[in-house]
């Protein structure tokens, strides 16, 4: 597999960083409106695997981090 | 102010304006979901083995004592009934239901049915068929008066040419080769009862007050004669549940509501949870007297709503021609006589004191497992009228039929409704029906119902369904079943255009 250089490496981490902010308001706003409209979104998207995968972005980003 | 062109903004501004527009769709989009602009909507429910489904808008399949949890690909129903919920975002005013299935039943069950909830929690499930096998085989072997898809009537031997005919001679009671008019041999299912009780001439009616305490709810027809009338009746609370208890009585006059009043329960739980049958329990909650003037004979139909925890201590009416219908539960007597016209008496009860003997027509039947239906059947075919004797109190009575008591005369109300006992060689010449045949589609059936959602039960933006097939029991190994592939419910209510009107000209 091809490496990344230093460039792509300072992009993917930006993109990461600010794919992780949205999902995480996203995340949030989904548990929210799930409980103000008593159940629309789990009728539509399962919620326990969307908090999954923000947990998987999350760690993502926090390894970056840590190779600062 | 400075401002910079997009493509001179940094990457991380850049990238939060592409996330900040695809946030705000995905809050429109769900605001649509939410309001449904257009008034209608469609959500489906099938049954794959798919890890990453969401919850879906049909849930809550329940009890699950009644499901095979083994079958993955389709709801598997070993027993009856089976109770769904319906989430929808908001209220609409009615629902077509397309459900898609295939079934092993036995004979013994022919009839699958779909219900929904109306009139809250303590109110009735309106079962509607998905589909009756009894009829799908009579639809060949009577001939059909009418068959337009929505009524279905048939006659046993070609004797009407059409509709209008037959409508004609039902409307004044009376029907051809029929001695005693629709009573005696016509038979309804699921047919909009457009009947009128025509009673004998000369009919004399006396006062009566019927002292045999009742538990739950309970409803019973009645016919007054032309002038003044009344019915009171006397409630009592047994306080074996908390919270409090609402009694409901309505009174219909030809389907109409003609009367209805409220009473409510104090609220006394002495968590007592055990019921005695031999003494009076609870509290007097009060009495409802109705009365009125009827402008000729007419039969009054009256509907008592109360939950098991409420006991009808005694009702009085000025006409003793009264009979109570589908269930009878009495409680605090022993030894009671009933009549009905019924051939077959479903039996239960919940407490091991009323557990004991029973007598049909003399015959005798031991009724000795609670929370279990015993199944009683009159076996002398040529009596009109079956005597079942209770030795104990408290034993609950369903039946398709009529129960007079000691006190009272008993009559047929209304023409027989088919069930699952009904006997195509029996005294039924005429079937009455709405019901229309499930279509086949390769290996499935496909049977669309349609519901009225405005008097629906709408709890938390659920509706409560349920499927029911009379007569399908646990057995062991479950080989009787019917298999539900897809459920799929149309909705149609007021679009967002429609009520934005509607509140301008308020």
């Amino acid at each position: 597999m091809k490496k990344l250089n230093e460039k792509q490496k300072e992009i993917l981490k930006i993109f990461v960083r600010e794919f992780f902010y949205f999902l995480s308001i996203l995340v949030a706003a989904f548990f929210i409106l799930d409980i103000v409209l008593k159940g629309l979104i789990s009728a539509y998207l399962n919620l326990n695997l969307l908090f999954l995968f923000w947990l998987i972005i999350a760690l993502i980003d926090l390894r970056f981090k840590a190779k600062k | 102010m400075k401002i910079t062109k997009f493509k001179n903004w940094p990457l991380n501004l850049k990238l939060r304006l592409v996330f900040g527009v695809f946030l705000l769709v995905i809050l429109v989009l769900i605001f649509c979901l939410k309001v449904v602009p257009s008034g209608k909507a469609s959500y489906k429910k099938t049954w794959t083995n798919n890890f990453f489904s969401a919850r879906g808008t049909m849930l809550d399949f329940r009890p699950g004592i009644r499901l095979d949890s083994k079958a993955k690909s389709y709801l598997k129903i070993i027993a009856e009934p089976v109770y769904f919920n319906f989430y929808t975002p908001r209220s609409f005013s009615k629902a077509k239901i397309t459900i898609k299935y295939f079934d092993n039943l036995a004979e013994a069950t022919p009839i699958i049915e779909l219900g929904l909830l109306k009139g809250g929690l303590n109110g009735n499930y309106e079962l509607k068929p998905l589909q009756n096998k009894i009829i799908d085989d009579l639809k060949f072997s009577w001939d059909r008066i009418v068959d337009d898809g929505e009524t279905l009537i048939l006659q046993r031997e070609k004797i009407y040419n059409n509709g209008l005919e037959f409508s004609a001679d039902f409307s004044e009671g009376r029907l051809e080769n029929c001695v005693g008019g629709p009573l005696s041999c016509a038979v309804f299912y699921n047919y909009n009862n457009d009947y009128k009780y025509q009673a004998p001439a000369n009919n004399l009616t006396r006062s009566v007050k019927i002292n045999q305490a009742l538990r739950g709810e309970h409803q019973f027809f009645n016919y007054f004669n032309q002038g003044k009338w009344f019915l009171n009746f006397d409630f009592r609370d047994l306080n074996l549940n908390s919270g409090q208890e609402i009694v409901k009585v309505n009174i219909y006059l030809d389907n109409n509501l003609i009367a209805s009043q409220n009473l409510t329960g104090l609220d006394l739980a002495t968590r007592n949870d055990s019921f005695d049958n031999e003494n009076r329990q609870g509290t007097s909650i009060g009495e409802l007297r109705f009365s009125g003037l009827a402008e000729k004979g007419a039969l009054y139909k009256v509907e008592i709503k109360a939950g098991n925890d409420i006991i009808i201590e005694s009702i009085e009416s000025s006409s003793d021609q009264l009979v109570f219908a589908n269930k009878f539960w009495p409680v605090y007597s022993e030894g009671l006589k009933i009549s009905t016209e019924a051939k077959f008496l479903s039996v239960k009860t919940f407490e091991t004191e009323s557990l004991g003997q029973l007598f049909l027509n003399e015959e005798k039947f031991e009724l000795d497992k609670t929370y279990s239906s015993l199944l009683l059947e009159a076996k002398d075919e040529e009596k009109y009228l079956n005597e079942l004797k209770l030795e104990k109190s408290g034993v609950l009575i369903e039946l398709n039929g009529f129960i007079a008591l000691p006190d009272t005369k008993f009559f047929k109300a209304l023409p027989e409704k088919m069930d699952r006992f009904f006997s195509a060689s029996g005294s039924a010449s005429y079937l009455l029906s709405n019901y229309k045949s499930p279509k086949k589609e390769k290996n499935y059936k496909v049977a669309s119902l349609e519901f009225d959602l405005n008097s629906a039960y709408l709890n938390n933006n659920y509706y409560s369904f349920v499927i029911s097939v009379p007569g399908l029991e646990l057995t062991e190994g479950g080989e009787n079943y019917l298999g539900i592939k897809e459920i799929k419910i149309e909705v149609e209510g007021r679009s967002l255009g429609e009520k934005i009107i509607s509140f301008i000209k308020k």
